[in-house]
């Protein structure tokens, strides 16, 4: 599903370059659940960014089911984005002015599905994520389990083949933690294509395999 | 913290971006500049002739005539009116009466020295009723004195300085020398009397003309003042009045001639501020005022604590570190005043460059407007209205947010008061524009009205001094010029003067009908002027002593009321006073020409025309362009100052002479299209710091969407919705507002536009479109860019 061959990323300022990624190639196939590992600043979320199309490699190819996105423009990057892939991210992201069922609903709202059936799929995955009683809530007013199943189901509503988290658990305890593991798990023996950053061993052994990068680098 | 170590702070944010400084100080002294303008031109309509401590116990005397069932209000009296008055009121102490001789005579000192200046004929009581300091001489004897006169500190200056006792001649009095007497402080332009740079002695009128200074009835040209004594009312001068009306004025003969006369009192204190133009005019003006000076401060406000986001942490650091709500308060108003300051000095300058404009529109020097006393006033209490919102509101707002809330971006959740600021402004903007297009209409509908002539390609030649045979001469060599189609003369163009005289019947001593007298024209001015001629035939040119009249369509209509005449007027006869000398010399109609629009229809002329024949040219000469363009009209002035090299000569397009009646509506134009303009600006600057601390506050937000899949278009799409919800509404309130005021302000035309709607609709949509291009062009960078840029701020 996913193969990168040759991945480099540098970020320049007037003075110095800072190189995030060198020369990563990888392959992933659909279906994987696939942790990567690192310590801080090694570019872990710049390759998950990268793999999301929230951001273009500065070298190096990227191939997303078989269509090279490595040079695409913001506008064609959305395009391919919409309805394909969904972040799920460790602060949650979630916003703050629409309350649960509206935060929910939002990627579903720019795929231009009709009202109805967006309500329906909202409403199913709420009682999945276990989280209907909090429907009419705002992020503010849920605890960090909760904000994260709510992240969780918005990543997934629409039915996308990937879903990148980032550090998924790094702001739960260990009990919300292990139950978003577990809702991850299962969408990814769904059929649903999981890449996932951690830096949790525990979290990573759950994953098919993992990647382990050092300096912008794989080394494992 | 010193005020010094605050004022350091205060300078070095001056640059500091994100807080947009430069903005809030420019929108400061646009407001600041614009309505200190409009306030203190306000403040000098509103305290007009209050420099005379009497004012409020000063009347002018008008003169209230009945003839043939119509009443007439005129405010000028017979000569002999106002100290008739006085004799026959104990309870008067002062009165006095003036004429106006020019209002640009020409001035020769004996060393050939030439000015021009305003001169007037007043009795010796001039100065009792409008006094102002005497300079020099004894204003009360040298105005008692035949060809004495005291002239204006400025015109004393003009003229050489040290002028009591120097011999000058002017145009207005041929073949007499005038003696200056004195020197009188000048009035200032907010008085009845401000045009008076010579003030000749009635002594003196015999020299000049006709003097009627003593006359009851008749040559009633004289402006007519009287003072009463403290404690008395004007009422209880209505017995008087009527005592002297029965004992001085002929009231059989009167009768005779369906004629009757009394007298009203207008306290002078009111005579201006009274006038249903100048009351419009102030309230309309008041209300750009305030609301411009209300956006401006809003605006700052606005920006202000639009900036709240980035500067919380600020103050929540400096309080963590001991600041106490006073170190806060002062700070924060330390940089206000700072802003107020340089708003100040911007301001001024900007005032400074527009010094003609503004002293062209509101027809008063800057200085006269902005420093006299009361106008201090007025500028210190916008200036501390300034302080007072934008330095203590916001440092109060700052001092209370709790330090906690203050790290986790207090503000964040607080926009509602920035739809209100910008919902006002929005509304402003919309008034204004709206407003605009009416005013705009209005003023183009009145310099294009159909006048029943036709001005266009035609210049006015005033010559003042020139002799009789200089305008055969200039008349002769005029149509020798290439560029000059025809040429003729009038001794009145159709937009200054209007003189009136009575038409009488042989056998019937009433008078039928007062009406425009235009005076002489000379030979081919109706073809020239395209005045058709709707019944009988032109005059016959080239003939002496003509005693033939021609008169317009209307005069038929009030003759058929007046003297029961039919449509046929050709060939019937007329006595016109002032023309028939003895009254019995008649004029025959030759000719009916079809109704000319004579003078501004702001000011109609409702009394019928009448114009004679004069082989000799007089007056002005009218000439015709193939093409006017500024050399063709060089090239005449060029001309006439060779042809007639001792006159003053003057040509100007017909068509200026007519937008020159409509100058109080352009100006007014001007200002509404400058208060607009600066309203938008300051509008969209309020903003572009809106949305552009929208987008500040919202990027989390915008990311989070983008990564689900948000385009550019729905980004975009989110802001301008917001936006347009408040604009909308306020442009709307705008619309309908400047709608109800359009209607009140038309209301002074006689010929007013029709208001469309669909103008106002219009009007609005093209704002909305500038409002969300401004949202689109200051949101879309955030659009854009990479989601992932700012969720790594988060």
């Amino acid at each position: 599903m996913i193969t990168v061959e040759n991945l480099c990323k540098s970020f320049r300022t007037e003075e110095v370059e800072t190189i995030a990624l060198s020369n990563v190639s990888m392959n992933i196939e659909e279906g994987e659940f696939v942790a990567i590992m690192g310590p801080s600043g090694c570019g872990k979320s710049t390759l998950l960014n990268i793999l999301g199309l929230l951001d273009n490699p500065t070298s190096g190819k990227y191939t997303l089911g078989g269509r090279v996105v490595s040079a695409l423009k913001e506008r064609q990057r959305t395009e391919v984005r919409k309805g394909e892939i969904g972040f799920v991210f460790q602060s949650f992201n979630l916003i703050d002015e629409l309350n649960v069922e509206e935060n929910i609903e939002l990627p579903l709202t720019y795929l231009n599905i009709p009202k109805k059936e967006r309500k329906e799929k909202v409403r199913q995955m709420m009682q999945r994520m276990n989280i209907t009683h909090r429907a009419k809530h705002f992020p503010h007013q849920l605890s960090g389990g909760q904000q994260q199943r709510v992240a969780i189901a918005r990543a997934v509503v629409f039915g996308p083949k990937l879903i990148l988290a980032d550090e998924p658990t790094g702001n739960l305890d260990s009990k919300n933690g292990a139950e978003v593991m577990r809702l991850l798990a299962e969408l990814n023996q769904e059929g649903t294509t999981i890449v996932m950053v951690t830096h949790n061993e525990h979290d990573a052994a759950i994953a098919h395999r993992t990647i382990k990068i050092f300096d912008g680098k794989i080394v494992k | 913290m010193t005020l010094f170590s605050n004022l350091k702070i205060a300078v070095n944010n001056l640059p500091r971006r994100g807080q947009h400084n430069i903005a809030k100080i420019l929108c400061l002294s646009l407001g600041l500049a614009v309505s200190s303008v409009l306030l203190t031109q306000i403040y000098f309509e509103q305290h007009y002739d209050s420099y005379f401590p009497a004012a409020n116990r000063t009347y002018l005397i008008n003169e209230r005539i009945i003839q043939n069932g119509e009443l007439v209000d005129f405010d000028q009296t017979s000569g002999a009116i106002a100290h008739g008055i006085k004799t026959y009121s104990p309870q008067v102490e002062a009165a006095t009466r003036y004429v106006y001789l020019s209002s640009e005579a020409t001035l020769s000192t004996e060393n050939n020295m030439q000015v021009t200046g305003s001169m007037l004929i007043a009795d010796s009581c001039f100065f009792d009723i409008f006094p102002t300091k005497i300079i020099a001489g004894n204003a009360k004897e040298v105005l008692t004195q035949p060809l004495y006169c005291m002239v204006s500190e400025t015109m004393a200056k003009k003229l050489g300085g040290n002028v009591v006792g120097k011999r000058i001649k002017t145009t207005e009095i041929e073949g007499s020398t005038l003696i200056i007497g004195g020197v009188f402080k000048d009035y200032p332009r907010n008085t009845t009397p401000r045009n008076s740079d010579v003030l000749l002695s009635l002594k003196s009128l015999s020299y000049s003309g006709f003097d009627g200074s003593n006359l009851w009835v008749g040559n009633d040209c004289y402006h007519s003042y009287i003072r009463l004594k403290e404690g008395h009312t004007a009422e209880e001068l209505r017995p008087n009045i009527a005592k002297m009306i029965n004992e001085r004025l002929p009231l059989k003969d009167m009768e005779k001639a369906g004629v009757k006369m009394d007298y009203t009192l207008s306290l002078l204190s009111e005579l201006h501020t009274d006038n249903e133009n100048v009351k419009t005019m102030t309230w309309i003006l008041s209300i750009l005022a305030v609301i411009m000076l209300f956006s401006a401060v809003m605006n700052y406000l606005l920006i202000v604590i639009g900036n709240m986001i980035n500067r919380t942490r600020e103050m929540a650091m400096r309080k963590s570190f001991g600041a106490g709500r006073t170190d806060i308060v002062s700070l924060i108003f330390t940089e206000s005043l700072l802003h107020v300051v340089l708003s100040i000095v911007l301001a001024a300058l900007l005032v400074y460059a527009c010094k003609g404009s503004i002293e062209e529109t509101l027809a008063a020097p800057i200085e006269e407007l902005m420093f006299s006393e009361g106008s201090w006033i007025v500028l210190v209490a916008i200036l501390t209205f300034m302080l007072i919102v934008g330095g203590l509101v916001p440092g109060h707002i700052y001092s209370s947010t709790p330090v906690t809330a203050a790290f986790r971006s207090y503000a964040q959740h607080h926009r509602s008061w920035k739809f209100v600021l910008l919902a006002i402004q929005f509304i402003a903007s919309g008034m204004f524009c709206c407003m605009l297009l009416t005013v705009h209409q209005q003023y183009a509908m009145m310099v294009n009205y159909p006048l029943g002539y036709n001005p266009d390609n035609q210049l006015v030649i005033k010559m003042k001094g020139a002799k009789a045979e200089d305008y055969n001469k200039c008349v002769k060599a005029l149509r020798t010029m290439p560029s000059v189609a025809s040429v003729t003369t009038a001794e009145n163009d159709l937009v200054s003067w209007r003189s009136g005289n009575n038409i009488y019947q042989q056998g019937d001593s009433r008078e039928l009908l007062n009406v425009c007298d235009l005076y002489n024209v000379s030979d081919g001015y109706l073809k020239q002027m395209g005045i058709k001629i709707v019944q009988g035939r032109n005059f016959t040119e080239q003939t002496d002593s003509l005693r033939e009249v021609m008169v317009s369509t209307k005069f038929i209509e009030k003759m058929k009321k007046t003297a029961q005449w039919d449509n046929n007027v050709v060939g019937k006869s007329v006595i016109i006073s002032e023309h028939s000398p003895n009254m019995k010399e008649q004029f025959t109609i030759c000719g009916v020409f079809d109704n000319i629009k004579v003078g501004a229809i702001t000011n109609p002329e409702e009394r019928a025309s009448i114009l004679f024949y004069n082989r000799q040219p007089s007056g002005n000469i009218i000439v015709k362009l193939h093409n006017i363009t500024s050399e063709n009209i060089s090239e005449v002035q060029t001309q006439m100052e060779k042809l007639v090299p001792n006159a003053q000569v003057s040509v100007e397009s017909y068509q200026l002479l007519i937008k020159g009646q409509y100058q109080p509506q352009n100006s007014f134009r001007f200002a509404i299209m400058v208060c607009g303009l600066v309203i938008v600006f300051i509008a969209l600057l309020g903003l572009i710091g809106y949305t552009l601390d929208e987008v500040n506050r919202r990027r989390k937000e915008i990311a989070i969407r983008k990564v689900n899949g948000a385009e550019t278009s729905d980004i975009l799409r989110i802001f301008v919705r917001s936006i347009a919800m408040v604009a909308l509404p306020s442009l709307t309130i705008g619309a309908v507002a400047a709608y109800m005021l359009s209607l009140t302000w038309l209301e002074q035309f006689s010929e007013r536009i029709q208001l469309n709607p669909l103008w106002f609709v219009l009007c609005v949509v093209l704002i909305l479109l500038l409002i969300v291009s401004v949202v689109i062009v200051n949101s879309r960078r955030v659009a854009n860019n990479n989601p992932m840029e700012y969720l790594k701020d988060e």
